[in-house]
């Protein structure tokens, strides 16, 4: 199964120093457009860099995408200062979350690739901050504002801020999550996308792992108790399926009894691991393009059909043994009330720009 | 021939952004949008083309630091390898044609691959997209990126 051979080939990728992977050449060589298409090759090529697979031609390859993706950091933390200097100027304090906050904890630069720079900012601040954003031209990578959803499980904004700490970029220091904060983002995150993405998984590991001491589990998991159990999920997907050591850890037990489903779940959705085939990456064209249209309808709405994992966290259901259809039912049921709730809307917006 | 320090190779500074590695030397132009990898021996050559090491000297540098046999054929061939990618002053032109070996001439003289000074662009793995989107959409025809949580983007 594809799945379990990607897995393999990132267990224990994170860590610092080479380790003698558990996987065949032939297996690597059917998983690598896998690895390589979801930005995970420069991890795979940290797994099997002890090996004689480095040698060979898909370990070129693997090591390709990590000379790639070390340059394209060198890119993105130019940005991340820019934009951070210029908010600043301005008098907003941003706070940068998931990408380069958790690629700077990886051993190499370059292990960890990612395509735009998140910041949070205060709420009465956003509008501010977006116009910044888009008048300013000197960023060649997107750049993504948001403000504290509590889908993340955060206290509050200030709560969120308070605990946040700055990290050095070259002259410029920019603020990240705690390290409780960012275990709790990146578990939900991966979960909440269907899990689709064995890198996001490694992030979970590598957090787990790096945790500083004094490490607070209990503010990581949060007082809402559906949002700490995904995250012990989420941190028992990482321990069953890249080898994540959890043993000092609260949620060892969970993380030990997951449900029946999950792990076959996460495993096939690692066969297709890129955007194109989850989430709106599926969708052909927008749903209302089909009300006047409806040639390719039914393809089309088959296509919006949720993965378990995903249609669960949409509807912060838990995590259990029961079946999945219902949750799946609930959410695309969700999402066709919410399609139909705003279909004049769209369609007048679909007429006025011609 | 003797050379002026005016001719002598130096390595264009603007506009490239350099990352060093353990046994190699990335290099992404800014001004091409390209990506390069110099190994050992031609970061070696790079490093020094700083319009006063002459190429005698540079040869002697690759031979004590890579403990291997280097003449000034092999940094000829380094410059050649670097200039064409675009990583030298454009006032300095090496003496392209001049003794031209081809890689694997220069690996049967001197034996040892490793020692061949070598600059490799750096492509982008296929389809490699890691962002995902955490903004709602604020309607349905605004979600383009693969977000499976906006509220819109699932029938949008």
């Amino acid at each position: 199964m594809l799945g379990n051979s990607v897995a393999r080939s990132l267990s224990s990728a994170w860590r610092p120093g080479p380790s003698q992977p558990i996987i065949s050449s032939e297996e690597l060589s059917d998983v690598s457009p896998l690895l390589l298409g979801s930005g995970a090759g420069a991890l795979a090529w940290f797994r099997i860099g002890a090996s004689e697979l480095r040698d060979s031609p898909i370990g070129f390859e693997l090591q390709q995408a990590f000379r790639h993706h070390t340059l394209e950091a060198a890119r993105h933390e130019r940005d991340i200062t820019t934009i951070f200097a210029l908010l600043r100027s301005r008098s907003i304090e941003p706070m940068l979350i998931k990408g380069w906050s958790i690629a700077r904890l990886y051993p190499e630069r370059g292990m960890r690739p990612y395509d735009d720079t998140d910041l949070i900012v205060r709420r009465d601040q956003l509008t501010r901050a977006q116009a910044i954003v888009d008048e300013q031209k000197s960023t060649e990578f997107g750049v993504d504002l948001q403000v504290a959803s509590h889908e993340f499980g955060y206290g509050s904004e200030e709560d969120l801020f308070s605990d946040s700490r700055l990290v050095n970029l070259g002259d410029v220091d920019i603020r990240v999550p705690s390290h409780e904060d960012s275990l709790r983002i990146v578990c939900v995150h991966f979960l909440r996308h269907g899990a689709f993405r064995p890198l996001w998984l490694c992030d979970v590991a590598l957090l787990v792992e790096s945790r500083p001491w004094g490490f607070d589990w209990e503010r990581c998991l949060g007082k809402n108790k559906r949002v700490a159990d995904w995250v012990a999920c989420a941190i028992g997907l990482a321990h069953k399926l890249l080898g994540a050591r959890i043993e000092d850890t609260p949620v060892k037990s969970r993380a030990e009894n997951l449900p029946s489903w999950l792990v076959p779940t996460v495993l096939k959705q690692w066969e297709k691991p890129f955007a194109r085939d989850h989430g709106v990456g599926r969708h052909r064209a927008p749903m209302a393009a089909y009300v006047r249209n409806p040639s390719g309808v039914v393809a089309d709405t088959l296509r919006r059909w949720p993965n378990p994992i995903e249609a669960t966290v949409y509807l912060r259901g838990p995590f259990n043994e029961l079946p999945r259809f219902p949750f799946q039912v609930g959410e695309f049921a969700s999402r066709a009330a919410n399609f139909i709730k705003r279909l004049p809307g769209s369609l007048s917006d679909r007429d006025a720009s011609g | 021939m003797t050379l002026s320090t005016e001719h002598l190779p130096l390595a264009r500074k603007e506009g490239l952004l350099i990352e060093r590695l353990s046994d190699e030397v990335l290099v992404y132009d800014l001004d091409r949008k390209k990506a390069h990898c110099l190994n050992q021996a031609a970061a070696l050559i790079w490093d020094h083309c700083d319009g006063k090491t002459r190429v005698e000297e540079m040869a002697r540098i690759l031979q004590k630091e890579l403990d291997a046999p280097a003449d000034e054929e092999l940094v000829h061939f380094g410059l050649r390898e670097i200039g064409k990618k675009n990583l030298l002053d454009k006032n300095y032109f090496v003496e392209r044609e001049k003794n031209k070996f081809s890689r694997r001439e220069l690996i049967k003289r001197i034996g040892l691959a490793a020692s061949v000074p070598l600059v490799m662009s750096v492509l982008a793995p296929k389809a490699t997209a890691v962002a995902s989107c955490v903004k709602p959409c604020a309607d349905a025809t605004q979600c383009s990126s693969p977000c499976t949580q906006c509220v819109a983007g699932m029938f949008a």
